[in-house]
């Protein structure tokens, strides 16, 4: 059937692109000698780990030193260090994929554990919950508004909006997110300046989703409001161009009111290549949300970039990440497709 | 033919009110730019931005002198005094001695936040001279700021003896015992209140309640310098009292004038959009015409190609890239442009298609030309407006881009832009302080730059859709 | 009481040079239903504006639109906009437009789309909707299958059967066509001529057919009205219009159809159209007209053909043209 090749095809791609990304990552890692070193780091671990108990059953200092060194010739070659980096091509990949990547220097998790995995881990509800929540509200506001603007085409209150989603487009999205802190935090006080949580946090746990709501307020509202201008001009014009297609005069002469051929012949139709302006403004929204939870110091996925790069740079945090957010897109995206072939019959038969 | 695209399309977008407001933006900033670039030094990044004792006169974060028009108070304006000669010189029998010393009015509000004064060019031949720095207060009341004495002759040196020719000697007045000690003489209270607000009691009286309210009046700043010989000299003077307000758009924390930093910020901005856009164009222009014009499997992989990067989400892989590979502004660039050339290939390969078959093309086959030449010359006309439309729709991206990875910290820093303002602003805190004048200006500038490409993008609407010239979507 | 009866329907169009007077103060009308009007004329005639002025479907632009239409001797221009689609659209006029290729929502089923307006009738239900459209598409012509099928799953022949039977699913008084076959090939097209013949025989429903191809509009035509420049220029049974024409337009128009046998070759109507947004004082067709003379300054009403009284005459059953030439005193 046209749909299953269709998807085949898109997912194939997507694949490609997390494949692709990997590849791009490990070759990186490998050609600037930072594999070289992080597998030296990860053997160093493993003999400082064993000497105690090495130097338990081995009395003798040259001896044990003979040991060590005889332990860690058997770790360059498992982990071969002794070839060159771009043999260990795949096996490179595969650990990334499964987020294999050892510790972490400085940066720890909640619990204190120092695993990459579980630092990284640990952070994607969080970030999940701010990207899917805003754009929810995104989509629901730009269709709500986009559809009435389509209707009044051409007036004062289309213009005004089309000029604010122009410049919307330009604005830095964690910029937006740094003026209302000065404003709402700092000039009235009235939203948490940063954070998920009040320190300490509320008992109870309605209380403390409430106080988390609390703080999602200016975050969702930032990545809300940056991205919602491009989204309302998209819908905008798609509906108007959709209002003068000839199916829609025939729902109007056949008697239909205004509100039913709004919905069921303009906003129904349009609704395809909507889903693929979301599909278009969907990357923007993801680099958004990292630099918005650095500014509001929400413990995701994007303010970890910030913390790994700051603090004792920490490369493997920023090699999970990267693949992480790339899976995210891609599964996103594949989510997105699906649901344009739902929407549009036409890609299913003919 | 018809006139020359270029002017064709410089007059239609005159026509329209974005592109007219696009045109004025961009050569608004092109001459500021321009301004920039032949008055600034060549090292302003790394000679000045980057090094701190340049800045150490200014007070440190401050807002912009104009916001003393705002406030019902008064703050203290900064005020750099500079003297060259000696108001008095004179000799005393054993020594001469020779005042540089200036008067100011104090009328502000509060008090200056710090004082500071500088000696440079220091010469003498036997004995190093002995230079003391007075304040002299409305009230006649005298305290003396500090007292130094030049190091003496280093073993192997020569008279004259030199100092601080290549860097003066600066100091901050600080709560040391001397100025403690002439201050509470004149106030009458102990040292210990004195120290928490040093500058309160140099420029105050003490009150009641344990404070000190702001004397205002004439003040005079002495530096004395005792020399040995006569030929002994002094180069200049300066007395800085610091002041909470500063200059057009303010300070950051080093004391830097953040409308130098933003101004030089501009061309940067424009080099990194204008670089950026007309690489990836010329990248995906030619892309696309050999996608479009050979065909099979060369088409078929470019085409692939295309499909993948246009779908790799940019923000992480460039931050994992710029990270490992160092914060260098031509690798910034370079990867900003490896992500973005996808739109415009498969744009222009379908142009590619569509006039493959045209009579134009069919024609120019006949008379003889060669391959590269008929796609060249003949599709280019045509693609010219997509084109256009492409790069002055990237550009803001770019910018917007290189900012967003400045803020998390991975900007060129020899070459500061106003992501690296914004960033050392919300790292240092400035955002929860309320500094505005620190952290709105800089986003201003990215949104005025990202917008004039934008209105530009707009004012381009009709060029590239014929359908809609003269009949516009838009107008202001 | 006349069927149909449509007095000085004016339309008027707003254009950046200044009104477009697309349908001129035209008044006909159809005495008897069951019976089929064409109209023909040339591109630009008004002959599309006047229908869908009929139907009240009107575009953004419509500066003016005034008249008066009586339907069944009911007056319908004066109801309310909402009064007007709850009463009269689809279930008294309803319109099959030129090329329903695209009349179709493209992601709503066919079936779906015919039953939608028969729903919002008190007391519809369901089932009995989809047995009406089910019967429909069968007089129609289409499989029962095409009720679950998507608009371009289907030829567009089939799609234009489609667009019939959802004109006639509420029982219409009268059923506007406005060219609804120029877009189809020839063959697809007699088949259609022939389903709408069909139809009015058994149904006995009213039509009006646009077109510009004379041949075609004479098929189903009981009555012939000619437009030109926003005017109808001729009225009168189709017989009476075509084999006596009294118009010099109309013979001009009439003479202009190729002929397969006879051996006269189709004479060409030089000149064109007066423009619609400044037009000349004065009959609309002098300038093209061979037989133009000093009266035709004067912009002549509708005269009843052979004889009767002089002045205006609203177009009947009787045969009037806009020709100073016809009525006393005419030259044939």
């Amino acid at each position: 059937m046209q749909v299953v090749k269709r998807l085949l095809v898109k997912g194939l791609t997507m694949l490609a692109v997390l494949l692709i990304v990997q590849f791009l990552v490990v070759i990186t890692l490998g050609a600037t000698g930072y594999s070289d070193r992080m597998l030296e780091a990860v053997i160093s671990e493993e003999l400082r780990a064993i000497r105690p108990s090495l130097a338990e059953t081995i009395r003798d200092p040259e001896r044990l030193e003979e040991a060590l060194t005889a332990r860690r010739d058997e770790l360059v070659a498992l982990y071969g260090l002794d070839r060159a980096w771009h043999t260990r091509l795949p096996g490179m990949v595969f650990r990334v994929f499964t987020l294999d990547l050892g510790e972490a220097h400085t940066l720890r998790s909640s619990s204190g554990s120092n695993r990459v995995a579980d630092i990284v881990g640990e952070r994607i509800p969080k970030s999940m919950l701010l990207l899917t929540t805003s754009m929810i509200v995104t989509a629901a506001i730009g269709l709500a508004i986009g559809a009435r603007l389509s209707s009044r085409a051409g007036t004062v209150l289309d213009r005004v909006v089309s000029s604010f989603s122009a410049v919307s487009y330009a604005l830095p999205t964690w910029w937006v997110g740094i003026l209302l802190i000065l404003f709402f935090s700092f000039r009235l006080g009235i939203l948490p300046s940063g954070g998920m949580y009040s320190a300490p946090p509320p008992d109870g746990s309605f209380l403390r989703f409430l106080d988390l709501l609390y703080h999602a307020l200016l975050p969702v509202f930032t990545l809300v409001l940056a991205g919602i201008g491009p989204y309302i001009y998209v819908v905008r014009t798609i509906s108007v161009n959709i209002a003068q297609a000839d199916h829609v005069t025939v729902a109007r002469a056949k008697g239909l009111s205004d509100s039913l051929v709004s919905r069921r012949h303009i906003l129904r139709v349009a609704a395809p290549p909507i889903v693929t302006g979301l599909v278009m403004g969907f990357a923007g929204t993801l680099g958004g949300s990292i630099l918005v939870e650095t500014v509001f110091n929400w413990q995701g996925m994007g303010r970890l970039y910030y913390e790994a790069i700051a603090g004792t740079p920490d490369e493997m945090v920023i090699v999970a990440l990267t693949f992480v957010y790339t899976l995210i897109y891609v599964v996103a995206r594949m989510i997105l497709e699906v649901l344009y072939v739902l929407l549009d019959p036409r890609v299913r038969y003919g | 033919m018809a006139e020359r695209p270029s002017r064709r399309i410089v007059k239609e977008l005159w026509q329209s009110g974005p592109g007219k407001a696009g045109l004025i933006l961009l050569a608004l900033l092109a001459v500021t730019s321009l301004v920039v670039i032949v008055s600034y030094p060549r090292n302003f990044g790394t000679g000045y931005w980057a090094n701190p004792g340049y800045w150490a006169d200014n007070p440190k974060s401050a807002p912009p002198a104009w916001t003393n028009a705002l406030t019902r108070e008064k703050r203290p304006r900064h005020l750099v005094i500079d003297i060259d000669e000696p108001a008095v010189s004179e000799s005393t029998g054993r020594a001469f001695r020779r005042v540089y010393s200036e008067k100011s009015v104090f009328d502000a509000d509060f008090p200056p936040t710090f004082v500071s004064f500088s000696v440079s060019n220091l010469q003498y031949s036997r004995r190093p001279p002995v230079l003391t720095v007075f304040l002299i207060r409305p009230d006649g009341g005298e305290v003396t700021l500090a007292r130094r004495v030049a190091s003496g002759p280093r073993q192997g040196e020569e008279v004259p003896y030199v100092r601080y020719a290549d860097e003066p000697l600066r100091e901050s007045v600080g709560a040391d015992d001397r100025v403690l000690d002439s201050l509470s003489r004149i106030h009458g209270v102990d040292r210990q209140s004195m120290s928490a607000s040093l500058e309160a009691a140099l420029f105050g009286i003490s009150t009641d309640e344990g404070g000190f309210g702001m004397l205002r009046g004439e003040y005079t700043l002495q530096l004395e310098a005792l020399f040995q010989d006569e030929d002994d000299s002094l180069g200049s003077v300066r007395f800085v009292l610091g002041g909470s307000v500063y200059g057009v758009m303010g300070t950051d924390a080093l004391g830097r004038d953040l409308a130098l930093g933003l101004l030089y910020g501009l061309p940067v901005a424009l080099l990194i959009g204008v670089a950026t856009s007309t690489v990836s164009t010329l990248l995906g222009m030619f892309l696309g015409m050999t996608s479009g014009y050979s065909g099979g499997w060369i088409d078929l992989s470019i085409q692939r190609a295309a499909d993948i990067v246009a779908n790799i989400p940019v923000l992480p892989l460039l931050i994992f890239l710029v990270f490992i590979g160092g914060s260098k502004l031509w690798l910034i660039l370079l990867v900003l442009v490896a992500f973005s050339w996808p739109g415009l290939t498969i744009m222009v390969r379908t142009m590619v298609l569509q006039l493959k078959t045209g009579l134009e093309v069919e024609s120019a086959k006949a008379l003889g030309a060669s391959s590269f030449r008929i796609v060249f010359r003949h599709i280019l006309p045509h693609a010219a407006s997509y084109v256009l439309a492409q790069l002055v729709f990237f550009a803001p991206s770019a910018i917007l881009a290189e900012a967003g990875l400045s803020f998390l910290g991975l900007g060129d820093p020899s070459i500061p832009t106003w992501g690296q303002i914004l960033e050392y602003g919300f790292r240092t805190g400035a955002v929860f302080l309320g500094y505005w004048w620190w952290v709105v200006p800089p986003g201003l500038f990215i949104v005025l730059t990202a917008v004039t490409f934008m209105f530009l993008a707009l004012g381009l609407e009709p060029v590239v859709d014929p359908r809609l010239r003269g009949r516009r979507s838009w107008h202001f | 009481m006349a069927f149909l009866e449509v007095r000085e329907l004016t339309l008027d169009y707003s254009t950046p040079r200044g009104p477009l007077r697309a349908v001129d103060s035209v008044s006909f009308s159809m005495e008897k239903s069951g019976t089929g009007l064409g109209l023909i004329g040339e591109t630009g005639s008004g002959k599309s504006s006047l229908v869908m002025a009929l139907a009240r479907i009107l575009s953004r632009n419509v500066s003016r639109y005034s008249g008066e239409v009586f339907l069944d001797g009911k007056e319908i221009m004066g109801l309310s906009n909402d009064a007007y689609r709850r009463s009269v659209r689809w279930k008294q006029i309803s319109v099959v437009f030129q090329g329903s290729m695209n009349g179709f929502n493209p992601v709503m089923k066919i079936g779906k789309q015919l039953t939608e307006r028969m729903l919002l009738e008190p007391g519809a239900d369901r089932n009995g909707a989809s047995e009406k459209v089910l019967g429909l598409l069968k007089d129609v012509g289409l499989s029962p299958e095409v009720f679950d099928r998507y608009p371009h799953e289907l030829s567009g022949g089939m799609k234009q059967r489609v667009a019939i039977a959802m004109a006639l699913c509420l029982d219409p008084r009268l059923m506007i066509l406005d060219e609804p076959t120029s877009a189809l090939d020839v063959s697809v097209q007699a088949q259609i001529m022939n389903l709408l013949k069909k139809l009015k025989w058994e149904l006995g429903i009213s039509m009006i057919f646009v077109t510009h191809d004379i041949a075609l509009a004479s098929e189903i035509s009981d009555d012939l009205g000619v437009m030109y420049a926003g005017q109808l220029r001729e009225f009168g049974s189709a017989e009476d219009v075509m084999l006596r024409s009294a118009d010099p337009y109309t013979r001009d128009l009439l003479a202009s159809i190729p002929r397969l046998h006879g051996g006269v070759g189709p004479k060409f109507v030089s000149g064109m159209a007066p423009d619609p947004i400044d037009r000349p004082a004065g009959c609309r067709f002098r300038e093209r007209c061979s037989l133009a003379f000093e009266r035709c300054v004067e912009d002549p009403p509708l005269r009843p053909v052979g004889g009767g009284a002089v002045g205006g005459a609203p177009a009947g059953s009787s045969h009037v043209a806009r020709c100073w030439l016809v009525g006393a005193g005419s030259a044939s």
